[in-house]
């Protein structure tokens, strides 16, 4: 109870204080956000969603879509078919053979390939039959394309399927702006209908007829002569004819989503390698900011007060760990929301995860109390330890990525917390590392975690409470 | 209820207390008072368990159910208002008290009514949920206080309780210590300033170099070591006379009958005096 006291006395200080709960909770966020961007390519102010488009069916209504996906403004779409006619043509040009030919694979394999690249965030694959079912949209196989996503874009593919379907409306509101058009899709419709065995509903049936009604008469007058199918929409072009269709809820085509990951052992994109290092800005930050208030707590005479009170200096100590450790893991808790639900980053080893979520808490605990050990003042925790952490976090890799950093330091990086900090995450989240294996950085953040918490407690206690 | 028994304590070469022995009795108000270094923090904080002593022992409590300070039960028998402030700055009035309070395991209605109290005996209640950062001096010097108070402690230390406050909240706080006193709470009262404690306790024991050179009622501290009273008397076309005397009035009222008197004053000693002719200096020094 009385440790839960301190704990939450200390909590309401660190939230009433609102630098010190800048650089503890939103400084990581933004490290971790800004570095992902970085490293990923992205930019904030780019609204356009980058798609890639395989086209597999080739057929005239397969190339009217995908001149509207080329078109739209939402998108900044690459035609995948001809970039990679293109290279092809100058590899055998460059070669002095023919090109070679470009089969199903090789065009889904460039799409996906250029998602994992991040240079799209999507690649929509139009089928073989898109053409076919297009023509025959009301027989109840309606047209499916395929789109694989970039996990670490989730949040934009809700937008991406919203903006498909919108082109697929405005593709078949064409079709019936083509009265002899839109009569062909009807007779289709009915006549695959028909062959499937399929009972049109009565209601459908009458709007079958009632359409067919409308077209014809609209092609005796002359009226509604519109482009072809062939011909792309304008952008910003508005699906009227979807929107008023009695057939409410119907979908001129179905699309099928997937996430497009690597089977590489890697990050499975740049905010996999950016949130392990700012949650060590993150905890670093607890620890220093809990260690402060520590020596804080001497200075001014608090501490002095308390040990008046029938507690022992252990709660003490204990109530400011705890409530270290509520921040620590609120801290990383945050950070990994975001990076599972704002940037699409996957937790491989669940397990392995919590493993690393609680020896980090020991961990950097530990680090606090060793810094209100050695910080003769409040004013030189903010300097002297900073300045010890600065050095082990750039050491460790929680500025720059260790696997960028040259061998010798790599293995100089074996003395930092902040090493085992960032690997353990790594493990977690992207490095797919069993439980048994996650022993190591594990084991050695809780033994620096338990020797400085007992260490710094010794050097803190011997020192005067005021 | 509080017993220091030839205690000493040295630091490095400074013994800062020399074999201290003193009794606080219930319910008194037992003033300390000594010039910087005498020892008196060095006393409190040994008996607030704060540091230990080189040898002698401090003893809390009722007779027959005496303890150590070390001991926490010893330790709800206590509350401190030490002269350095030791509030959280960014909490409101009212949540300093809740964590202060808290730290004694009080149930938390019983904690809420005494919060409810002190804050109404330390004229604070309607700035409670106000952040303690904002409080002036004296205001900071009544909430340390209340959260001294909480627990209802046997005994409080209040270790310059008025320093560096306006003489409206110092008439504040002496009313506040006086209410407390009536409730029957000891308290051990260390001040610099020599007319309240001449006015508020009830013994003062006066220490120098870590021994207690006094220890009486303010009255009998006067009478023994206060020296005499000095008469001063002004005649029509003569100068000022100034009569040493343990006898003023006698003096006063001869001069009275004598006739011609224009002027007269009489100085009684008083505890300046008293800590003058103890220890050849004043207190401020």
């Amino acid at each position: 109870m009385i440790i839960w006291a301190m704990a939450l006395k200390d909590l309401r200080l660190l939230f009433r204080d609102r630098t010190g709960a800048f650089f503890t909770f939103a400084f990581p966020m933004v490290f971790s956000v800004f570095f992902g961007m970085v490293f990923s390519g992205g930019s904030a102010d780019d609204r356009r969603i980058p798609v890639a488009v395989v086209d597999l069916d080739q057929s005239p209504g397969s190339r009217a879509f995908v001149s509207d996906l080329l078109a739209a403004e939402e998108f900044s779409a690459t035609d995948v078919n001809s970039e990679l006619a293109a290279k092809r043509a100058a590899d055998a040009a460059a070669s002095g053979t023919s090109a070679a030919p470009i089969t199903t694979e090789d065009l889904v394999k460039a799409g996906d390939q250029r998602v994992l690249a991040k240079r799209a965030a999507a690649v929509v694959v139009i089928p073989k039959d898109f053409g076919e079912r297009q023509k025959a949209l009301f027989s109840g196989k309606s047209p499916e394309i395929d789109v694989g996503v970039d996990p670490s874009r989730s949040a934009e593919t809700g937008m991406l399927l919203g903006v498909l379907q919108k082109y697929a409306f405005m593709g078949m509101a064409r079709s019936f702006q083509n009265p002899a058009l839109g009569r062909t899709l009807l007779r289709n419709s009915r006549t695959a209908a028909t062959l499937s065995g399929t009972k049109v509903p009565p209601k459908v049936e009458k709007l079958f007829t009632d359409l067919e009604s409308v077209l014809a008469d609209a092609e005796k007058s002359g009226l509604g002569s519109a482009p072809d199918a062939a011909t792309p929409a304008k952008p910003g072009d508005k699906p009227a004819a979807a929107a008023a269709s009695p057939l409410a809820g119907f979908s001129p085509m179905t699309i099928t989503s997937r996430q497009v990951k690597s089977n590489r052992a890697g990050p499975t994109n740049a905010f996999a390698v950016s949130f392990p290092q700012g949650i060590v800005w993150g905890v670093m930050g607890a620890a220093l900011g809990f260690g402060s208030s520590l020596v804080g707590e001497r200075q001014h005479g608090t501490l002095a007060r308390l040990r008046c009170a029938p507690l022992s200096i252990t709660q003490v100590l204990l109530g400011k760990a705890l409530g270290c450790a509520i921040t620590t893991f609120i801290v990383i808790a945050l950070l990994l929301g975001l990076a599972r639900f704002g940037f699409g980053v996957q937790f491989t080893e669940p397990v392995s995860l919590v493993m690393a979520i609680i020896s980090v808490i020991v961990c950097f605990v530990g680090i606090m109390m060793l810094v209100a050990a050695i910080s003769p003042s409040e004013r030189a925790s903010g300097g002297l330890a900073w300045g010890i952490m600065m050095m082990f976090s750039f050491l460790g890799g929680a500025a720059v990525p260790l696997f960028v950093m040259p061998g010798w330091m790599q293995r100089l990086s074996d003395i930092s917390p902040m090493k085992w900090t960032i690997l353990a995450f790594e493990g977690g989240i992207w490095r797919g590392t069993a439980p048994a294996e996650m022993l190591l950085p594990c084991g050695i953040l809780l033994a620096i975690g338990i020797a400085a918490f007992f260490g710094g407690a010794a050097g803190f206690t011997r020192k005067p409470a005021a | 209820m509080l017993r220091w028994n030839n205690v000493k304590k040295r630091f490095g070469s400074v013994q800062a207390v020399d074999g201290l022995t003193l009794e606080i009795r219930p319910g008194e108000i037992f003033g300390l008072l000594g010039p910087n270094g005498a020892g008196k923090t060095t006393s409190i904080s040994m008996a607030l368990g704060l540091i230990l002593p080189d040898s002698g022992e401090i003893l809390i409590g009722p007779p027959g159910s005496e303890r150590p300070p070390s001991d926490p039960k010893a330790r709800t028998l206590l509350g401190v208002a030490p002269q350095s402030l030791a509030l959280y700055d960014e909490l409101t009035g009212r949540e300093n008290l809740e964590f202060f309070g808290s730290l004694y395991s009080l149930p938390r209605a019983t904690l809420n009514e005494r919060i409810a109290e002190a804050l109404n005996l330390t004229g604070l209640a309607d700035r409670a949920h106000h952040r303690a950062v904002g409080y002036s001096g004296g205001m900071k010097r009544r909430l340390n206080l209340a959260a001294a108070i909480l627990h209802r402690p046997a005994v409080l230390f209040l270790d310059e309780p008025t320093a560096g406050v306006d003489p409206q909240s110092r008439h504040a706080i002496v009313g506040i210590v006086e209410k407390l006193k009536a409730t029957g709470t000891t308290i051990i009262y260390s001040t610099h300033y020599m007319e309240e404690a001449q006015k508020m306790c009830d013994r003062i024991a006066i220490i120098e170099k870590g021994r207690v050179l006094a220890l009486d009622t303010v009255d009998g501290l006067i009478r023994a070591h206060g020296g005499s009273s000095v008469v001063e008397l002004r005649r029509a076309g003569s100068d000022s006379q100034r009569i040493v005397t343990d006898d003023p009035l006698t003096v006063l009222s001869g001069a009275i009958s004598g006739g011609d008197l224009q002027e007269a004053s009489v100085l009684r000693p008083d505890l300046e005096s008293v800590f003058l002719n103890l220890t050849g200096r004043n207190l401020r020094d």
